[in-house]
């Protein structure tokens, strides 16, 4: 109710009356707990700042309750829960260093307290007011939060160590955090607001044993969704290696050495996650030498008689395949690791899964690898293609694995054969031509199997397998020949237009991923497509019309894109029915804000291929235009800054697509863009106002150099005066100096085009 | 803090994928665009020259 009330100034009496409940000293013990109680929950649901102008009486209320004096347990953890949802709108109080020390201390001494849950909630407290007033931990970090915290990752109670172990975790990601500020403003060339005071790299020495201790607590059969101290300590490792790059690894090293080969599988199992864990943060040229040696080990405790070492064994081979592919990608490493993951593939689906990622960056960083002619060629051959057949012969047994719902490893697997197809050369293409027979077989026996589904699970899988056959479909499609794709096209068209009619093709998931296919064959066909067309016309309206489920709405929109540009004129009998959902999607407020740029840039798209024929629709579109160009957003909100520049971004691809589409791409220009003419001002007013705002992007820039170039080529002389403006100019001077290559090339393109129409009209007389 | 405990990266998720196909969507409106503009390479090469 007060969270109700509260942000309408209704009910002013609660928190005074409240308050005086907790401080009245003729309040018993269960009115006191139950009043810090519901101050609790309301701290924890209302907005802080409603709650910030009775910050102090609350705050003097929480730590009269926290404090070692309180006799009762009860009242001191109602009170030390109300602190941790309250610190939020503590700032004020923070700022003070008084109040801070008194805050701070009460808050230590809870955490000395011999009630569990008393323990736990006040290290909860020291963990958050961590992460929230970074800055002010200097005085208290040596003189008690190290020691508090180190006791508390000691604890045989496993909620207090978890306390422990995530106070360094945070520590961790500020300190990740306050790097990153430090490079930035070094790029600037300014102080940072912020800086680190290394805590991490302090304590290291200290918290790296224990934590490797930890490591070796697992439980003998594990409940996959229990957090632990043991996997808290694993995570917390990693972030170190993160947070203190080269100087973690002589602390974990030995401990890797000594127990590796160890007798219990507990000390094995630790050993390998020590090391999976730093792989990321040092050097990776440091590593290299380290991980070569590690490999052989590695390899061979894929087949650990502990299926828990097995699977950590997994995980840190595919994140070895990830992070540092160079140290396996050699003679020595490469084939007995092929062998190994191939086999490791049959393994328990936990195994399986980690061993399918490690082939999915193999893969990327062999064909990042290979040798090219240039970079934009397919290499002819990569150190996988003697291979290839065999793992894309066992990745797609895999898939078909009885198991393959546990451990998401039917996924894992078919993500590795769309990683692999994709990172495939020119010798591997037969193989490529004979899984997307496999593939189109699997999907057709598939569709033929909808009438056997009967529980709601088999519901699901049937739906996923659907999806993921459609995503490895697509990924096939980008491998095939100009000449093979109308060989296949017909037999791809059939299974996508009957899954669209199927039960399943009412699932969102299943309709994007059948749209992403066709927008793939769209691509690869070009006009060819056009056949298929009319069949397929009625599930894009479907689509188009799909805004309770935006990602496939969002899909048809952008397919309605790749038609144009495969088609061009041969749009122009569906234009009246697309423009119409399209405006209508875009005034509907329904439609998910973020399909909305999308729809602007496929007007552009549309007026591109029908040219002189988007007269009818023109005057609509730019009143449109104008509306969407003149948006305006909450600045402080980095999600809406992006969201205005996309935004921006459909208006400028829309106009340059109708300057482009009026004018005709002839030598000729059409007197149709005339048409345009009385918008010209406006259209020029709305790059101004881009080129002062600071937020835009490089992209932003790009778009607008390159309407302004199109603005020339269709308006010759007459616009030059427009032009004439320092928000203009410095606009292109920005272009031409940015480091995106799209930005300097149009920014470079426009400039000779005004440069082109000065010369021109100083040499008419 | 679950999630980043054994975690690991996807490319091929339907989310990476859906990313993926809208930025394959925007560069081919651009190099169409471009097309348009007589930006294409060997039209490029030639403008340098004057």
């Amino acid at each position: 109710i007060a969270c109700a009330e509260l942000p309408h100034n209704l009910w002013p009496e609660l928190i005074p009356y409240l308050l005086r409940n907790v401080t009245n000293p003729s309040s018993t013990e269960m009115m006191k707990e139950a009043t810090l109680e519901a101050v609790g929950y309301i701290c924890q649901d209302i907005e802080p700042e409603i709650l910030q102008p009775q910050s102090n009486e609350i705050l003097t209320a929480i730590v009269h309750g926290m404090k070692k004096e309180e006799p009762s347990n009860h009242v001191r953890l109602a009170a030390t829960n109300a602190l941790l949802n309250s610190l939020e709108f503590t700032k004020a109080n923070f700022d003070k260093e008084t109040e801070r020390h008194f805050i701070m201390q009460v808050v230590c001494e809870a955490t000395q307290s011999t009630d569990t849950r008393v323990r736990v909630a006040a290290l909860q407290c020291l963990v958050k007011i961590m992460s929230l007033f970074y800055q002010y931990m200097k005085h208290y970090m040596g003189p008690a939060l190290f020691a508090i915290t180190v006791e508390a990752i000691e604890s045989d109670i496993d909620e207090i160590a978890l306390q422990g172990i995530e106070f360094w975790s945070t520590v961790c990601d500020e300190e990740v955090d306050l790097a990153i500020e430090l490079s930035e403003a070094a790029e600037q060339g300014r102080p940072p607001e912020r800086t680190s005071m290394f805590y991490a790299k302090g304590a290291l020495q200290y918290l790296v044993p224990l934590l490797l201790a930890t490591l070796a607590k697992q439980e003998e059969y594990d409940d996959d969704d229990e957090w632990n101290p043991c996997k808290a300590a694993g995570v917390c490792l990693m972030l170190m290696a993160t947070c203190c790059e080269d100087d973690v690894v002589p602390h974990v090293l030995p401990f890797v050495k000594d127990n590796i080969r160890h007798a219990d599988w507990r000390y094995r199992d630790a050993a390998v996650m020590a090391f999976g864990s730093i792989l990321e943060g040092p050097d990776p040229e440091k590593l290299k030498p380290v991980v070569e040696q590690a490999m052989p080990m590695l390899i061979e405790l894929l087949s650990d008689g502990s299926v828990v070492v097995r699977d950590t064994a997994a995980w840190t081979v595919g994140r070895v395949c990830e992070i540092l592919p160079d140290a396996v990608i050699n003679e020595n490493c490469l084939n007995p690791l092929l062998h190994a993951l191939i086999k490791g593939l049959e393994a328990e689906p936990r195994v399986a899964s980690n061993i399918c990622w490690a082939f999915s960056s193999l893969a990327e960083a062999a064909f990042e690898n290979a040798d090219t002619a240039d970079e934009n060629s397919e290499p002819d051959t990569y150190c996988l293609s003697t291979y290839f057949e065999s793992i894309v012969q066992r990745l797609l047994e895999t898939t078909d694995r009885a198991d393959g719902n546990q451990h998401n490893l039917r996924n894992a697997a078919y993500e590795a054969l769309m990683e692999l197809v994709k990172n495939s050369p020119k010798d591997c293409y037969v193989i490529v031509q004979k899984t997307t027979v496999i593939i189109l077989e699997r999907l057709e026996r598939v569709l033929g199997m909808e009438s056997a589904i009967q529980s709601t699970n088999d519901r699901v899988q049937y739906n996923d397998l659907q999806s993921l056959l459609c995503a490895t479909l697509q990924s096939v499609l980008r491998k095939v020949t100009p000449e093979d794709a109308p060989k296949i096209s017909d037999q791809i068209m059939t299974a996508l237009l009957s899954m669209f009619q199927n039960t399943s093709g009412k699932s969102g998931n299943v309709q994007e991923d059948a749209l992403l296919a066709v927008s793939t064959l769209i691509e690869v066909l070009g006009e060819n497509f056009e056949k298929y067309l009319e069949a397929f016309k009625p599930y894009l309206l479907v689509g188009l019309k799909n805004y309770a489920e935006y990602q496939v709405c969002l899909a048809a929109v952008g397919l309605v894109g790749d038609l144009c540009r495969a088609l061009s004129l041969k749009m122009l009998p569906y234009c009246n029915e697309l423009m119409m959902m399209l405006l209508e999607n875009l005034s509907n407020e329904n439609v998910h804000r973020s399909v909305k740029p999308q729809i602007l840039s496929v007007f552009g798209d549309i007026a591109m291929a029908i040219g002189p024929n988007f007269k009818p629709y023109l005057e609509v579109v730019l009143t449109t235009l104008q509306q969407a160009s003149q948006a305006q957003v909450d600045k402080t909100d980095y999600d809406m800054i992006d969201y205005l520049n996309e935004l921006r971004e459909g208006c400028l691809e829309a106009y340059t697509g109708i300057v482009q589409g009026l004018k005709g791409d002839g030598d000729q220009i059409s007197s149709d863009v005339n048409l345009l003419q009385p918008h010209v001002a406006h259209i020029i007013s709305f790059i101004e106002h881009i080129s002062v705002d600071e937020d835009k992007s490089d992209s932003n820039i790009a778009a607008c150099c390159g309407l302004i170039g199109d603005l020339c080529t269709a308006y010759t002389m007459s616009i030059l005066p427009m032009l004439e403006k320092d928000t203009i100019q410095s606009l292109l001077t920005q272009g031409r100096r940015s480091k995106v290559q799209k930005a300097k090339t149009l920014a470079t393109w426009a400039t000779k085009e005004i440069r082109k129409l000065k010369n021109t009209s100083w040499s008419v007389p | 803090r679950f999630s980043q405990f054994k975690s690991k990266s996807s490319k091929q998720d339907q989310n990476s994928r859906r990313q993926r196909l809208l930025e394959i969507q925007k560069k081919n409106r651009f190099d169409y665009q471009n097309h348009v503009r007589k930006l294409t390479e060997g039209d490029w090469k030639d403008e340098e020259k004057d």
